[in-house]
């Protein structure tokens, strides 16, 4: 039983940094119809910036978020301007692949500047609560609270402000969006923004409960996609449900089977993907 | 593709200057690099196919792995000879491929590029965590060597490398002739219309996710094949021979070469061997330079190194005031 309590706030944690991740990867995937490999990199970025303002300078951990927050925005800004932009009309496959590379330039760019070592960071809240046998470490509050705050933010956003609209008007259709007198190009960057804050914040909540080390991110982006995939592209409930359910899959796998939680994930994935190739909340 | 009246010899003389090579060529090491190159080219064949399809496959080398643990199991645990169990080593990859299919190929290009991703890593972790059958990290060794007699002398496939050189330039030819042949054929056109526009052939009545399916079998089969070779040829197989990044080098190769032509994957794949020869000592800074490349090859170089030469003539008619020739990449070559 009291395996069982602990892997269930594992897994919530978990699922909350699943469901951050991967809102941002659906929106901008489901928007700009491209997979963008590189996006675990963002949070590797977030992950480092942590690392150094926590760690190495002594910075209060508040601080932390808004400077991942602006810094992994300036990445995706770059992102845009100089791949997704230039290489909007031809399809979805070369972008992808340029991303791929990027991500490669950025992973190892991080292996030689900061080295292989996994790092950690002192979360902002320690000790542990005893509830007879049960164990349960209070570093993950931050990320609970955190997860839960970001989350609602996000769909307040997109489902009451202006910008929400304009985001979902391009979801739709860019060049009806266009016709109607939008800006393409700043909204565009507006998605990129709040996408690139998602997975900062990701990045530096994990940080505390997890190591930081230069491919942090790469193993998060294969469950990031699978939630995209499972939860239907570019819709943010469905990420949330993915996301959920990876969390789920992944702490009890990981607690019970060990190494084999892997394949069951990626079982999970093809299971989905045979019955409902759509994805779980995805319109054809 | 069609060859002019002249044309065909160019590629002849090649192909005799290859076979010719290890008769004035004898450093054991230049072998193995050609060895390798040549098997580099009917992985990089296979992906150029799926890629007209629309899809990336960068699994190709976890089908190689397959071919080359099929043939090594059928070996050592089954005693058979290593030509019965060449062909067997091409069928098995190409069933799991069509089995992957299933499911992978009904998703977009992209998507499938991430299903190939996991399936690489999905692969490997089942060679390492299946003991009984792969052997786990240790794998095969040493992995029995063919055994073929031509007019009665024995071929020395113990201690020489030659007649792995022959065996795999065979196998190249091979396959890169069965891809030129279905690139002129009514096959290679159907393939190239999918990638281009699916709905479009759908229409028109033919099954777009039949001829994906073939697509990707026939390229990972010849990738089994490729990984029989490599079995008794390496004497070994353990998992660590396989991974992702000998992906990544494959499909960089293709797209470096020129996407729009099979000739354009040789090219490519031989322009790869000569940078991994160049970066050979810098192993912890090759993503950065492959990444580097994989960017710039997208932004500026759309059409590769087989498609350079028109784009610069264009460049310079530009400059000059004439008018650019119509660029049909079909055309290129």
């Amino acid at each position: 039983m009291a395996l069982i309590i602990q892997t269930l706030v594992n897994a919530i944690s978990l699922s909350l940094i699943y469901i951050l991740f991967s809102s941002g990867l659906t929106l901008i995937m489901g928007i700009f119809d491209v997979c963008n490999f590189a996006y675990g990199d963002f949070l590797m970025v977030a992950g480092f910036v942590t690392y150094f303002m926590v760690t190495k300078w002594g910075l209060p951990y508040i601080l932390a978020p808004f400077a991942a927050m602006l810094l992994v925005s300036i990445l995706g800004i770059v992102f845009e301007k100089g791949i997704y932009y230039p290489m909007r009309k031809r399809g979805g496959l070369e972008p992808a692949l340029a991303t791929f590379g990027a991500s490669s330039l950025l992973e190892t760019g991080a292996l030689l500047l900061f080295g292989g070592m996994p790092k950690g960071v002192r979360p902002l809240i320690t000790g542990n609560i005893h509830l007879g046998t049960t164990f349960l470490s209070l570093s993950r509050i931050p990320v609970i609270v955190g997860g839960l705050l970001l989350m609602f933010l996000l769909f307040m956003f997109v489902q009451r402000t202006r910008f929400g609209l304009a985001i979902r008007a391009l979801q739709q259709d860019q060049e009806a969006a266009s016709l109607q007198g939008m800006n393409i190009s700043n909204t565009r960057i507006i998605v990129w923004v709040i996408a690139c804050c998602l997975t900062a914040a990701a990045g530096v909540l994990l940080a505390p409960i997890a190591y930081v080390d230069p491919f942090m991110g790469s193993g998060l982006l294969l469950k990031g996609f699978a939630v995209v995939i499972m939860g239907g592209l570019g819709s943010i409930p469905g990420a949330m449900i993915g996301g959920v359910a990876l969390g789920l899959v992944d702490s009890f796998g990981m607690t019970y089977l060990g190494t084999a939680s892997y394949m069951f994930a990626f079982g999970f994935i093809m299971v989905v993907l045979i019955l409902r190739p759509q994805g779980i909340l995805g319109k054809r | 593709m069609k060859f002019s009246k002249w044309q065909w010899i160019i590629p002849l003389v090649i192909v005799v200057f290859l076979f010719a090579l290890p008769t004035f060529m004898h450093s054991t090491r230049y072998i193995s690099l050609f060895n390798q190159l040549y098997l580099n080219i009917v992985l990089a064949m296979g992906v150029y196919s799926v890629w007209t399809v629309g899809y990336i496959n960068a699994a190709q080398p976890v089908f190689y792995g397959l071919g080359a643990y099929t043939a090594a199991i059928l070996m050592i645990k089954a005693g058979w000879s290593f030509w019965l169990a060449l062909p067997i080593a091409g069928i098995v990859p190409a069933v799991i491929a069509l089995l992957f299919g299933f499911v992978g190929l009904k998703l977009k290009g992209a998507y499938f590029l991430f299903l190939t991703i996991a399936l690489c890593d999905l692969i490997i972790w089942i060679f390492i965590s299946w003991k009984g059958l792969f052997n786990g990290q240790i794998g095969f060794y040493p992995i029995p060597q063919p055994v073929l007699h031509i007019f009665g002398y024995k071929v020395n496939f113990e201690s020489s490398l030659t007649p792995y050189y022959f065996l795999t330039l065979i196998l190249a030819i091979i396959t890169c002739l069965v891809y030129f042949k279905i690139n002129g054929s009514r096959l290679g056109r159907v393939w190239d219309s999918v990638g281009k526009n699916e709905d479009l052939l759908a229409n028109t009545g033919i099954s777009v996710f039949t001829q994906k399916q073939i697509s990707l079998s026939l390229s990972c089969f010849f990738a089994g094949l490729a990984g029989a070779i490599y079995a008794p040829y390496m004497k070994v197989v353990s998992p660590s021979g396989f991974s992702l990044w000998q992906g990544i080098w494959i499909v960089l190769g293709v797209l470096v070469g020129g996407i729009f032509s099979p000739i354009g994957a040789i090219i490519g794949t031989v322009f790869m061997s000569i940078l991994y020869l160049l970066l050979q000592h810098y192993s912890q800074a090759q993503p950065l330079i492959l990444g580097l490349i994989l960017v710039l090859v997208l932004l500026f170089m759309p059409t590769g190194l087989v498609g350079l030469p028109v784009r610069i003539r264009n460049k310079i008619k530009d400059i000059t005031g004439n008018k650019a020739v119509q660029t049909d990449e079909k055309k290129v070559i």
